[in-house]
């Protein structure tokens, strides 16, 4: 489960930076995947650990791993954005992978919220904000921090030329 | 994965069933879950089937208006993709729930057809609101709103359907994930096809 939300986000992280006249750029697709990778860590992370610390008792009780398994579960919901931006994108050439992931990751807090309301038995309105709060927080540091980061692969790119020309190689 | 919880043992739902579009536009988005449990049988599927076709009917025109302004289409294709909008949304979504109601009864699920019906056509009671937004946008700012809001639109109502599937088929999240990918992507290619017709 946790690769296969991985594998989302670092798809959809590889069409953040995509660039229709070189798509096979193996700098756009190396930093895409990793921005991709540590979103997806970060945003199941702090999700499993808020919903840890709200709920103490239920920790002791069951253990960390069904809380994890649960919020994991949730991250599954992500994979029909990944997809649908995929074909978006690279079939129908639109640049909506903001939506995509703004929508996912607000999927994602849903569902991860109702997978954890079955370990408590009854839905917790604290729980249902947290997962929620959480989405919009991540939501919010896709759609402001890509736009920071899109020059990203090119000055990589430039970094590597530049050290390969020292040492003569083309 | 199929989750061995029957519906009857998930958290109850907090939602009271209600005929009230609105009401039920605003549950579906926002807990799609209560509503499938406790609303679906009570809420006429004919006004779900009109949320749909307007949904839809609204982000086709703005696809339109977006052409009209830039003088690429005459106002007649306006009207034809305001049409076209209306028809997908009363004809295509509907088909989607008949689809997926064999799938549903598979899965031990029990909603009836016209349940499954109104699940698939509610679920886009977010692209209507997102459509009349962006209608407004577009008409009274001029903005360029077929992406930005109508595609956006149909984008938020892939969480509401997929958890609504999830419980329609008793828990089972791959399935609902894999049911969600293939309508989205029939959605998109629906689309893409009737634009390029027209």
């Amino acid at each position: 489960m946790n690769l296969l939300r991985h594998l989302g986000f670092m798809f959809l992280g590889v069409l953040a930076f995509y660039r229709p006249n070189d798509p096979l750029n193996l700098y756009v697709i190396g930093f895409g995947c990793l921005v991709g990778f540590i979103y997806s860590l970060l945003c199941k992370g702090f999700m499993h650990r808020a919903l840890r610390l709200l709920n103490i008792k239920l920790k002791r009780e069951i253990g960390k791993s069904p809380i994890e398994k649960a919020v994991a579960l949730g991250g599954l919901f992500i994979l029909p954005f990944a997809f649908l931006a995929g074909l978006s994108t690279l079939w129908f050439g639109w640049t909506l992978t903001t939506s995509f992931v703004t929508t996912g990751v607000t999927a994602i807090g849903t569902a991860a919220g109702m997978e954890f309301s079955k370990l408590t038995g009854k839905p917790k309105l604290k729980n249902t904000l947290i997962t929620s709060g959480m989405a919009w927080v991540f939501s919010t540091l896709w759609t402001m921090g890509i736009p920071f980061l899109v020059h990203a692969p090119g000055f990589l790119e430039g970094g590597a030329s530049l050290v390969k020309s020292f040492f003569g190689v083309n | 994965m199929q989750d061995s919880t029957s519906l009857n043992q998930l958290p109850p739902s907090t939602t009271v069933p209600s005929k009230n579009p609105i009401s039920m536009i605003l549950t579906m988005m926002m807990n799609p879950k209560a509503a499938i449990e406790s609303g679906l049988s009570h809420f006429p599927w004919f006004v779900s089937l009109l949320i749909s076709s307007l949904a839809f009917g609204t982000f086709f025109i703005q696809t339109g208006l977006d052409l009209y302004k830039t003088g690429q289409e005459p106002l007649t294709y306006v009207l034809i993709q305001l049409v076209l909008g209306l028809a997908f949304g009363a004809i295509v979504i509907p088909l989607i729930g008949l689809l997926i109601w064999p799938i549903i009864r598979l899965k031990k699920g029990t909603l009836k057809l016209t349940e499954s019906i109104s699940l698939a056509c509610l679920s886009y009671g977010a692209t209507l609101i997102y459509g009349i937004v962006g209608l407004c946008f577009s008409l009274l700012l001029g903005w360029k709103t077929a992406l930005a809001f109508g595609a956006t639109g149909v984008l938020w109502s892939l969480g509401p359907l997929m958890i609504s599937l999830r419980t329609a088929t008793k828990g089972d999240t791959v399935l609902a994930v894999v049911l969600t990918t293939l309508v989205g992507a029939a959605i998109l290619f629906a689309w893409q096809a009737l634009q390029y017709i027209s």
